[in-house]
């Protein structure tokens, strides 16, 4: 299984590829990706250095553009199309197929992969996707559990990558509306999630309150670990009960299941977190590395190392993992 | 991880006793020592902004603001964004040790006024390779 | 005074009503001005009161009462029952299919359908890809404001019809987790069917007791009912060809005869809204969906 690192910026991706990562993915400085963060993302020649620093240690660069082109805005998506053609990298990471449409008929050669922001849940969708426009791989929504992926894998030759580590979406990914819902803007038209312009922090008497918009996400007694103010994750009111009414704010967490995932022919682990440091990429690179090594080797005598456990759990959202909808507890 | 000792007693009542100003303009000129190694230029984004920062277990604040591309203490008592945490926290996130969403989710790590700055800032550090007399070696904890 | 040519269509019903309910509710339908009606479970699989063969009952006796009548097909497909379902529903010919997500697409092999609101067709070069697989029309995307309706209308292929939602509360999200099972301590698949009891799903507020979302089992809606009647002539000069309302408990028809009101020329009834809603319309003026910007009513 391959190990797809996130890069939000040169050093995290040299820092990925110093601790193992087989491949790192990235974007551009604007709307076309879904971290379209302030700051975050790379220059045209910060991608040049990277695809030269990847390529020389034999890694691969994954370009993500993986946003919906907006109503007159088209170009600009199949610009960065053919900035990840002119650059050199390994693929593309695709979730509109408008936009699949032209990095298929101009440059048939290219690697697609389909985004899991494209939303394809089950096998139809993906070998659809094949159909039309010969992509090579999807990645699974977060939404699905092990036998779900289970049969999807089975079901078509398109490779699987999956999220091993990261924060959760709870909700079918590329299709919610709650952040612009709230503020305006969301995944789909500018790429980002509940967005750091909206939100407002204010702390008194060591109570800290997260709102977005204005709307309040969450309340935080003091010294109560706090977490990104997404809002599928704050605390709010149903039927007079205060509590996390959609998702608590958790990690996803796969550790424990790398040697099943191998056994079921999934291709590639992802990491999520462009937006993290280098720091963050370092090290839970480095403990997925070890693992992903340790379930290839052997992967019947594969333990779960508490080392690696706690290395991951303290850069967790909500300093808790789960592994999230694979094993659904709720189901 | 590293740990710095706790301050001794005398240098936080010191801390508390030095004036703001004069504070800053030590910090700034910490700043700009870094920025004429080339290690620390602010991009533009950060221009005429102004900046606090609380070290908390220290009692110090400096306030500091970015001007032409440099910094330089500021007189102003308000700021854009300000941040708040332990030395030993500041230090580890210089360090480039330390993620900063890691410490805010434990609430070691404290930001008001306007977050989009803050990410900035953030981002900024990130993408900053840190010179190797201050790098932490990543993995070796 | 010469009649203006906008459609008006019912979305499917969202939420789930007891059996007797929602063939109350489409016998007014069949008696009502709507021109479209687009009928199925499309949020939850285990739902039942009414089953497929049920529905396409009802789609017959709405067809017997003049109404063009649209399969709507699941809107998130995990497991192998909701395969199946869409399936089924592609396997019958009478009727044509609007499409919840992309899977649906391949089952239909180039029949015509329709694309629904939750494909993401934010641009020409998709609308064009929907079109050149068989779709007569397409539902835009809920958060586009009117400045990229306007473009994207510019952008479609010939032949596509344009439709958009007009009325009622706003499906924002989709989980594989039921909310609603999730309030009760239930587990999704010994659910109990709770959502039977909320008509228009259950509320959400802020610890601040802001009004925010709804609850309806794996979908979460805006707490607020999306109004753009007051909007119905621009969409209309805008090229809009069929206008949405989609099913609460209360002021749905109302809506309808508001639209029908205005498309022959008379001047259309305040619409009464289900208890305690509030209304929203940021999209259409770009600003968070969540937002009202109008008179109070």
């Amino acid at each position: 299984m391959e190990l797809v690192a996130p890069a939000g910026s040169l050093a995290a991706l040299k820092a990925a590829l110093e601790a193992g990562a087989d491949a790192v993915y990235l974007g551009l400085k604007n709307a076309t990706n879904a971290r379209n963060f302030a700051g975050l993302n790379f220059s045209e020649t910060d991608i040049c250095t990277g695809v030269e620093h990847a390529h020389a240690l034999g890694r691969k660069v994954l370009f993500a553009i993986n946003t919906f082109p907006q109503p007159g805005r088209t170009q600009e998506w199949r610009n960065a199309v053919d900035a990840a053609h002119d650059l050199g990298a390994d693929a593309v990471i695709l979730a509109d197929p408008g936009l699949m449409v032209y990095a298929h008929e101009r440059y048939p050669r290219m690697r697609l992969h389909l985004s899991v922001q494209g939303s394809a849940t089950h096998a139809d969708a993906i070998e659809l996707m094949r159909e039309q426009f010969n992509i090579q791989r999807v990645v699974l929504p977060r939404v699905l559990t092990l036998q779900e992926i289970e049969r999807v894998t089975r079901q078509t030759q398109v490779e699987i990558e999956v999220f091993g580590f990261g924060s959760l979406c709870v909700m079918a990914e590329g299709r919610c509306l709650l952040s612009s819902f709230a503020t305006g803007d969301s995944p789909n038209n500018k790429g980002v999630c509940s967005p750091a312009h909206a939100v407002r922090w204010s702390e008194i008497g060591g109570q800290l309150d997260a709102r977005l918009n204005g709307i309040l996400i969450d309340r935080y007694a003091p010294g109560e670990p706090a977490a990104y103010p997404t809002l599928c994750k704050g605390r709010f009111e149903v039927e007079g009960r205060f509590d996390h009414a959609l998702e608590e704010p958790t990690s996803l967490n796969a550790l424990g299941l790398l040697p099943r995932l191998a056994a079921m022919g999934v291709k590639a682990i992802k990491v999520e977190g462009r937006q993290r440091s280098p720091a963050y990429v370092a090290q839970v690179i480095a403990t997925l590395r070890a693992a992903i090594n340790a379930a290839n080797l052997a992967p019947a005598r594969y333990v779960v190392r508490p080392d690696w456990q706690a290395s991951l759990s303290r850069h967790a959202e909500g300093s808790q993992t789960t592994q999230g909808a694979f094993d659904r507890p709720w189901k | 991880m590293l740990k710095l000792p706790k301050p001794p007693a005398l240098l936080v009542s010191l801390g508390r006793r030095l004036p703001p100003a004069f504070l800053s303009l030590h910090f700034t000129a910490g700043l700009l020592v870094a920025r004429h190694l080339n290690w620390l230029l602010p991009p533009a984004e950060l221009e005429g902004k102004r900046f606090a920062i609380d070290v908390t277990d220290l009692g110090l604040r400096c306030l500091f603001c970015c001007r032409h591309g440099s910094f330089r203490p500021s007189w102003d008592a308000q700021a854009d964004l300000e941040l708040s945490a332990s030395a030993a926290d500041f230090f580890s996130l210089l360090q480039g040790e330390m993620d900063a969403d890691t410490l805010f989710f434990q609430r070691r790590l404290k930001i008001s006024g306007d977050t989009e700055l803050g990410l900035m800032v953030k981002n900024w550090l990130d993408a900053t390779e840190r010179p190797a007399w201050l790098r932490h070696r990543y993995l070796s904890d | 005074m010469e009649m203006i040519s906008s459609q008006i269509s019912l979305g499917p019903l969202l939420y789930y009503w007891p059996r007797q309910t929602t063939l109350d509710f489409y016998e007014q339908v069949g008696r009502s001005p709507v021109d479209i009606v687009y009928l199925g479970e499309t949020v939850c699989s285990r739902r039942h009161e009414l089953r497929a063969a049920d529905w396409l009952a009802l789609a017959g006796e709405l067809r017997a009462a003049g109404k063009a009548v649209i399969l709507s097909s699941p809107t998130l497909v995990e497991t192998s029952t909701e395969v199946a379902q869409i399936k089924r529903l592609v396997n019958q010919a009478e009727f044509m299919i609007e499409v919840g997500e992309v899977g649906a697409i391949r089952s239909l092999a180039g029949r015509p359908f329709v694309a629904g609101p939750h494909l993401n067709a934010y641009h020409g070069a998709t609308l064009a890809w929907l079109a050149g697989q068989g779709a007569k029309r397409f539902v835009a995307p809920l958060e586009l404001s009117q400045a990229d309706l306007r473009t994207l209308l510019t952008e479609r292929p010939a032949g596509l019809q344009a439709e958009v939602m007009v009325w009622g509360r706003m499906p924002l999200a989709f989980s594989a987790r039921c909310f609603t099972a999730r309030h009760f301590h239930l587990r999704k698949d010994e659910c109990g069917f709770r959502c039977i009891d909320y008509p228009d799903g259950l509320a959400l507020r802020t610890q601040e007791a802001g009004d925010f979302l709804a609850i309806n089992g794996i979908q979460t809606q805006s707490a607020q009912c999306l109004d753009l009647l007051e909007q119905a002539g621009e969409l209309h000069g805008m090229g809009v060809e069929v206008l949405r309302v989609s099913p609460q408990s209360r002021g749905t028809l109302d809506a309808v005869a508001a639209l029908h009101q205005w498309r022959q020329g008379r001047a259309a009834l305040p619409i009464p809204l289900p208890a305690g809603m509030r209304r929203c319309n940021g999209y259409w003026h770009g600003k968070a969906g969540i937002d009202w910007l109008g008179q109070e009513a």
